[in-house]
């Protein structure tokens, strides 16, 4: 059982992370990268994905040193590639941009950026699972490193 | 001992997905930020109309300047557009080659569409085109692959106003300058961006057939305001009630026929 203070120091050190998680991911891109149209038009994109960083971030923190870490390390990669899959819809990111006399329509295939985002998610999410079998594996081992040690001392005393 | 190799593993996949998405986050910022900062333009002029009085067609040229202040080069920079009237009868349509623009350089190219005017003429949902005044959409994309992995369009539709060469076209009998003819008078507006010459042939036909024909040479300005009459050799008092008029245009950019019934 965790102690009422290592919840405490748990619980700051996650809203730590999410604060600064939040400036890097939303509100510095929306403050000096995207000034006017442009971040009116990348704020549909860009906050869904401040968010998932902000919750993943937080939640990192409070399991950390848990299986449950692990866990969602897994989920993350999924939730990323479900995000990204989400944004990009038919593989294009459109944009209407007022310009003179008529619009002009941006569309941006994301199809490659997209790939490599599934790529290196799949080589997070084939990580976090080796993580959370080594990790399972390793206290099963300490388990029997225990459960030997104390049968020795056992038999040593007889 | 079991535990080091296991270790070693993820830690070099750790650090492999982290390299990889830092990097991925980096250039994609970068990419970003310097399409943002205004880094790479482009632009488009206004639609210049060209005649190529020996082929009779109609060059519109479009002229594209395109210019790389980013970091990353642009490649296979190509425009193609369409053109087409407010019913979505295309008119035209053309591609240019593909070009490249490297970092800190400029590349101007035009697109242009070859208008047959002899071809509109002929086709019933373009020949109002002939005599009529008309909006033509010319819908561009530039297309391009920005910092090598973001292929990318720009679409925006230019609209252009179309001047006919026969704008109000109207004929109508009267009175030669013998009692043995009749003078066919022809009136037109040349609005369109070229001039013409050729004949212009009037016939006659009553529901019997022909009754009379006879052709003049016009020689046809921008801008000009035309009247032009052709002396048929049919009396007036000849004529039957009703009786078909057809104008035959045989010009040097196009060839067009019209014609009006009466009574």
């Amino acid at each position: 059982m965790a102690s009422a203070k290592e919840v405490a120091t748990r619980i700051l050190r996650a809203t730590v992370a999410a604060g600064i998680t939040y400036i890097v991911t939303y509100y510095l891109p929306m403050t000096f990268l995207l000034i006017g149209e442009t971040a009116k038009v990348a704020e549909p994109v860009i906050t869904p994905f401040s968010a998932l960083c902000i919750f993943f971030s937080a939640a990192d923190e409070l399991l950390r040193g848990t299986g449950g870490q692990y866990v969602l390390e897994v989920v993350r990669g999924f939730a990323f590639v479900a995000y990204f899959s989400l944004t990009v819809g038919g593989g294009e990111l459109v944009f209407v941009i007022p310009t003179e006399g008529s619009q002009a329509i941006i569309a941006v295939d994301m199809t490659v950026f997209f790939f490599i985002v599934v790529m290196i998610s799949l080589v997070e999410i084939a990580t976090s699972i080796l993580k959370a079998i080594f990790y399972f594996i390793e206290r099963e081992e300490e388990e029997l490193e225990e459960l030997r040690a104390k049968l020795l001392r056992e038999l040593s005393q007889g | 001992m079991r535990r080091a190799p296991r270790r070693s593993v993820l830690r070099v996949l750790s650090i492999l997905a982290t390299l990889l998405w830092v990097g991925l986050a980096v250039f994609t910022v970068v990419a970003i930020y310097y399409v943002a900062a205004g880094g790479v333009w482009a632009c488009l002029s206004e639609p210049l109309f060209m005649a190529d009085y020996d082929k009779g067609r109609l060059k519109m040229v479009i002229g594209i300047l395109v210019e790389n202040q980013a970091i990353f080069d642009l490649m296979n920079v190509r425009a193609y557009g369409v053109v087409a009237d407010t019913l979505g009868n295309v008119i035209g349509t053309n591609t240019t080659d593909f070009y490249y623009v490297g970092v800190g350089s400029e590349l101007s190219f035009s697109l242009s569409f070859y208008l047959s005017i002899s071809k509109l003429a002929a086709n019933p949902s373009t020949s109002y085109l002939m005599t009529e005044k008309a909006r033509l959409a010319i819908n561009m994309t530039l297309s391009m692959i920005y910092a090598y992995i973001f292929p990318t369009k720009a679409m925006v539709t230019i609209k252009v106003d179309w001047g006919p060469p026969l704008l109000g076209l109207r004929a109508r009998l009267m009175k030669g300058p013998s009692p043995s003819t009749t003078c066919v008078l022809v009136m037109f507006k040349n609005a369109a961006p070229f001039w013409f010459k050729g004949y212009l042939i009037a016939h006659l036909y009553s529901n019997w057939g022909l009754l009379a024909e006879e052709e003049t040479y016009m020689l046809v300005h921008k801008g000009e305001e035309k009247a032009i009459s052709i002396i048929l050799p049919i009396s007036p008092d000849d004529l039957p009630e009703h009786y078909k008029l057809v104008l035959e245009f045989k010009t040097n950019m196009f060839y067009f026929t019209w014609g009006y019934e009466h009574g």
